[in-house]
């Protein structure tokens, strides 16, 4: 299984928590975690194709990046994805709801649940 | 003007009654048996059909569902010789507009037909008033026209919809599309990935919990059925719902109330449900697998998503989505397709839909990198490999002529009828598989008229396409 998270370079700080979490929780998965807009759509095209044996954890910690990522959806269409969201207002669940995303959950959150998500997704085959 | 079409065996009663609806300004045409009408139907848009009962190749009440599976199904008037309280109940339950006997008069005929193009000229201005937002959905086949037509149609009440549909057929697009159509579309469309939830945390992330309701819960969540609250839920495979949920979930369902996980106090949340599933339900229900009172609950209207193999003309359309999509994105070089390519994608029979299909085209995209066109070649393997195995066997079949019964006929078991009947089946199931669906290929192998063909096919219960 491989975990492709993405956290923007301008928001490591934000992002180092979670990224320190999922590597504590899933040691020996692959974890590779891309910080700029441009190696992200680099990744995703490699990864067009089946990829079941993928899981795609993005951070949004602003709307206006949720936004960005939004020119992405087309592609990320089929493929397991998870939001981090910087809140949960309507906006923000609508746009994030185009993703149709697996699971999503607040920055900020403990991420105790995503880690339990992210466990059962990584034993099961997509469906 | 509105189209009529008469199917009745006995060219003066269509020659008398062509005269008087075009004395009315109608579009009037007629047809002698009932696959000339059927190919007619589905091949043109009609808003009246005169049916008669008895026609020399078939029965017209056995054609009414295969007519009503018209994307812009005609009004059908069953027009009889004799009165037969039978037939009229058959015909009034399958929500015919009139039943009329030939004998009666000419204006009561008439009479029946003003007030179907009366009806007619309301619905269409209701379906034409409301175009349907359909956003990725991609394709103009039959299938998914009468697809988004449910789905318009389910859009403009309340009700629970299921979508049931196989693997990668989009169900979560037309549930959106559902959404986006309906008086809820200003407020959240939350998706709930019911494969995804570990079994201990589905009930507080549906209903949220309070603060120090469990270990780790160091504050108060809102769960996913309050974030629906006023817009719509969809439950996405929902066949997966663990059972002690599913009897949580209905009682918040049916009051709109439910407590959340460690609460004293009951919360409230308008939501309209949508589920979809891959799963036979129906099946699970027999199995103890899924709640009975839940499935009923849920399932008051269905929706089937159409597997690609079964709507092959969208394929082109699909591909060219898919690619210009990608040409955005990646700012790639424009591929072409060549003939042989696209043969090939008509050839396969994508067990995993069209998100298979977007997979083998990003493969095949891939693979030919600076190519500038697409062939076979560029494909997948396992595509290739099927497309050639078919071949090959297609091949092979032509050699062997004409069937040949391998065992005596059951004469003690069937009557000639029963025995005929059951060989029809036989021979229908063989072609659709044989063709994959591909009903223009069914009909030149069969001889068959497209009309005839699909009424064969509801008639003996095979799936079309």
């Amino acid at each position: 299984m491989n975990f492709i998270l993405f956290i923007h370079q301008d928001s490591l700080k934000k992002g180092i928590t979670l990224k320190n979490i999922i590597d504590k929780n899933f040691y020996g998965t692959e974890l590779q975690t891309l910080h700029t807009f441009n190696s992200f759509k680099e990744r995703l095209k490699k990864s067009m194709g089946p990829s079941e044996n993928e899981i795609f954890i993005l951070l949004a910690e602003s709307r206006s990046r949720l936004n960005e990522f939004a020119s992405l959806i087309g592609l990320l269409e089929g493929k397991r994805t998870i939001l981090i969201l910087p809140d949960e207002s309507k906006a923000t669940l609508s746009r994030a709801s185009e993703f149709f995303p697996r699971f999503f959950t607040p920055m900020g959150d403990t991420y105790n649940d995503l880690c339990d998500v992210l466990n059962k997704m990584s034993n099961q085959k997509q469906i | 003007m509105p189209k009529i079409l008469i199917i009745d065996d006995d060219p003066n009663i269509c020659s008398v009654l062509s005269e008087k609806f075009k004395r009315m300004d109608q579009d009037t045409h007629w047809s002698l048996t009932l696959s000339d009408g059927l190919n007619r139907i589905f091949s043109d848009e009609f808003d009246i059909v005169f049916l008669d009962i008895n026609l020399p190749d078939g029965n017209g009440l056995e054609a009414i569902d295969a007519i009503k599976d018209h994307p812009f199904a005609p009004e059908i008037i069953i027009m009889t010789g004799e009165g037969d309280p039978e037939g009229a109940e058959i015909a009034i339950k399958s929500k015919v507009w009139d039943y009329i006997q030939k004998s009666g008069s000419h204006k009561q005929i008439e009479l029946s037909l003003i007030r179907a193009l009366e009806y007619r000229q309301q619905k269409r201005i209701i379906i034409q008033g409301k175009k349907i937002k359909r956003e990725a959905i991609i394709g103009e086949s039959r299938q998914i026209k009468l697809c988004l037509r449910n789905i318009l149609k389910a859009s403009k009440n309340e009700v629970p919809i299921l979508i049931t549909g196989e693997t990668g057929t989009g169900k979560e697009l037309f549930a959106k599309a559902l959404h986006e159509n309906s008086l809820r579309h200003q407020n959240n469309f939350i998706v709930v990935d019911c494969t995804s939830l570990p079994e201990h945390l589905v009930e507080s992330i549906l209903f949220g919990h309070s603060k120090g309701a469990f270990t780790g819960a160091d504050s108060h969540k809102a769960g996913l059925i309050t974030m629906a609250d006023g817009g719509t839920l969809f439950l996405d495979e929902i066949g997966e719902l663990p059972l002690v949920i599913q009897k949580k979930f209905l009682r918040a369902f049916q009051e709109k109330r439910f407590r959340p996980v460690g609460s004293k106090i009951e919360t409230s949340s308008d939501f309209r449900l949508i589920s979809a599933t891959h799963r036979n339900l129906t099946e699970m229900v027999k199995k103890n697998q899924f709640r009975e009172d839940f499935y009923f609950r849920i399932a008051s209207i269905k929706i089937e998503t159409p597997p690609l193999r079964n709507r092959k003309s969208d394929i082109p359309l699909l591909v060219t989505h898919h690619m210009e999509r990608k040409k955005k994105i990646f700012d790639e070089l424009p591929h072409e397709l060549s003939q042989e390519f696209l043969e090939d994608l008509y050839g396969y029979d994508w067990p995993g839909n069209v998100r298979e299909l977007f997979n083998a085209i990003d493969y095949a995209c891939s693979d030919a990198f600076q190519e500038s066109i697409l062939f076979s070649k560029h494909l997948p393997d396992n595509i290739r490999v099927f497309n050639i195995k078919n071949k090959i066997e297609n091949h092979n079949g032509a050699a062997s002529d004409y069937p040949t019964l391998e065992k005596s006929a059951p004469v003690d078991k069937f009557s000639f009828k029963e025995y005929i009947e059951k060989m029809k089946q036989t021979y229908l199931s063989d072609l659709i598989s044989h063709t994959q669906g591909d009903i223009k290929t069914a009909c030149r192998l069969s001889g068959l008229s497209r009309g005839h063909l699909y009424a064969l096919l509801k008639k003996h219960n095979i799936s079309s396409p």
